[in-house]
């Protein structure tokens, strides 16, 4: 019995006032789901799960997200809207994932 | 091709037959040649960026053409949301190159000429809209870059063009023949057009019925038989030719500007746009003007986000970083820095629809803001050269530095704080130079200055968008003195 594709996408906002490296986390997280079996896709909004790369707290990476998929969504060093030190963002975007996918 | 690459872009150049005299000589190659080659790299960064999916949410657009996706910066705005990314693309390109990127000229080009074609066709029965959407459905498809060519040379300013001792000093319809017109004249400091596959010419300003000839607009091949161009000279350029560097302050980025000459251009009617209808070209001057200046509230601001940030970084080479009056002149310059993208923002959040569906600014805020960015950037620039400090324009050169005997009296005299090299603070200080007085100044400053109209020119417009009549009648409300009559 295969294990079901789990698809995540990371959507990036445009980046034009960056506070965080959007790049750096987005392959760190890329890399940590890609471990766990998860197909990884970049600015695509119908995936299972979406994690959304803001810069800054404008959150633009959030616009044209459809209802219904779930979503974390990092805006400057915030992760849902709660502080997070930059270097632990990528931590608890993971424990996020896990908990929406199962991965555990 | 809905995308180019950065190299199918640089390609698609070479495969242009352009005329292109600088500094008195005919040239073969301008993609390859030192003082042109920056400024062809910052355009190429508008290709490269669109293929990063960190930037592609704000290089990329649909196409409302055909639904594809393709480069914004060939992209009509359909809403206020396509007004607000544009200001933030220009902000990115110029936080990435800090230099012109040159292709906003065209885009806001494209932008007026669709709506006010479009009104043409509805009142006068003409086909201009539908050529120009033919024109701007190639332009998406091979993802173009078009020069938007509006200022004339103008000689003596107290005249109208057809008053002129030369009349060749606006461009004008000498010919109108079966299958299209001839065209004469020169567009003056013309923004990235030897980076430009079409040229996109519009009236440099309102036209009168006896300048009839002279309300002309039409798109070309940058490399038309006819068109010949004569390089802009930048402070500091012949830098280039040096070999080095460190002293050009910005060795892979820069901007151009050209005069660009109309020696009896034939045009088909397929691409003319506008040809003797002298009453919408107010319009058309006016909204590409809004536009351009809208552009400044981005682009001038990413520019100063590398300034501010390489004030910063010298502050702290020398040492001065915590001085209370260095850490408020950093503040000073943020402050106006986010002022200007304040109003780029604020103009586009405002805008409105026209008749044709594009989305336009709002015109009194995009001419606040360009009237800022008459002022900002130069105080931007003087506090960056205080933070600098005189080194700036007194140390030594590149080839100073790697000398092997005074090479290291270089590397001892102008060293700042322990652990810094020498060569870093050099390169941070030829930047500040390169964006304050070298040839990135051509964008930072004089074109702050001049581009996109001269400060009067926005005083006029806001003048006339004020509304001061509503400000009297608040005021006679809040007096209690009666209404005027009327209101």
């Amino acid at each position: 019995m295969t294990e079901p594709v789990r698809h995540v996408s990371i959507v990036f906002c445009g980046g034009c006032n960056p506070r965080i490296d959007r790049g750096r986390l987005a392959g760190e997280l890329a890399r940590r789901l890609a471990a766990y079996g998860c197909e990884i896709s970049y600015n695509r909004r119908d995936a299972g799960l979406l994690i959304l790369l803001s810069g800054c707290t404008a959150d633009c990476a959030r616009a044209d997200i459809p209802a219904g998929i779930p979503c974390i969504a990092v805006a400057s060093a915030a992760v849902d809207a709660v502080g997070v030190p930059e270097a632990e963002i990528a931590a608890v975007v993971i424990a996020k994932a896990e908990n929406y996918l199962a991965l555990k | 091709m809905a995308l180019m690459t950065g190299r199918e872009y640089e390609d698609s150049l070479r495969k242009l037959k352009f005329k292109v005299y600088l500094q008195g000589e005919l040239i073969d190659n301008p993609v390859d040649h030192p003082i042109i080659r920056p400024s062809m790299n910052a355009v190429k960064m508008t290709y490269e960026l669109a293929h990063d999916p960190r930037y592609e949410a704000l290089m990329t657009a649909t196409s409302h053409l055909g639904g594809e996706k393709i480069n914004r910066f060939c992209h009509l705005h359909r809403n206020t949301d396509d007004l607000v990314k544009k200001v933030k693309m220009q902000r990115l390109l110029g936080q990435k190159t800090a230099a012109c990127f040159q292709r906003c000229v065209g885009m806001d080009a494209i932008n007026a000429v669709d709506s006010v074609t479009f009104e043409m066709d509805k009142k006068l029965g003409s086909d201009y809209h539908k050529r120009f959407t033919a024109f701007l459905r190639k332009m998406q498809d091979e993802d173009l870059t078009v020069d938007g060519a509006m200022t004339d040379p103008k000689g003596d300013r107290s005249l109208p063009p057809s008053k002129q001792d030369d009349p060749d000093l606006y461009v004008r319809v000498v010919e109108k023949r079966a299958d299209g017109i001839v065209v004469r004249g020169a567009k003056a400091h013309q923004t990235g057009a030897l980076n430009s596959h079409r040229i996109l010419v519009m009236p440099t300003m309102t036209m009168g019925k006896d300048d009839a000839d002279y309300a002309v607009s039409f798109c070309a091949p940058a490399d038309a038989p006819g068109i010949f161009y004569i390089y802009g000279r930048q402070s500091c350029d012949t830098r280039k030719l040096e070999g080095g560097d460190i002293d050009v302050g910005n060795s892979t980025f820069g901007g151009h500007e050209a005069l660009m000459v109309f020696d009896d251009v034939f045009i088909p009617w397929e691409h003319v746009f506008m040809c003797g209808e002298h009453e919408f070209s107010g319009a058309l001057v006016e909204r590409f003007a809004g536009y351009h200046r809208q552009s400044y509230g981005g682009c001038k601001v990413g520019v100063g986000d590398v300034l501010i940030g390489a004030a910063a970084l010298a502050a702290e080479m020398s040492g001065a970083a915590k001085a209370s009056a260095v850490k408020d002149k950093l503040i000073e310059m943020t402050h106006l820095n986010e002022t200007l993208y304040a109003c780029g923002i604020a103009c586009s959040a405002e805008g409105y629809p026209t008749a044709s569906g594009t989305y336009l600014i709002d015109l009194l805020l995009a001419n606040v803001c360009k009237q800022n960015v008459t002022r900002f950037p130069y105080e931007i620039a003087r506090l960056a050269e205080d933070i600098a400090g005189g080194l700036m324009v007194t140390m030594p050169s590149e080839k100073d530095l790697r000398h092997p005997v005074i090479g290291p009296v270089v590397e001892k005299y102008l060293r700042g704080v322990a652990g810094v090299p020498t060569e870093h603070r050099m390169r941070v200080l030829r930047l500040i130079e390169n964006i304050t007085l070298g040839t990135a100044a051509v964008g930072y400053r004089t074109e702050s200055m001049h581009g996109a109209g001269s400060p009067q020119a926005q005083r006029i417009m806001i003048a006339r968008q004020g509304n001061i009549e509503q400000k009297k009648d608040l005021a006679r409300a809040i007096a209690g003195i009666p209404a005027a009559a009327g209101r």
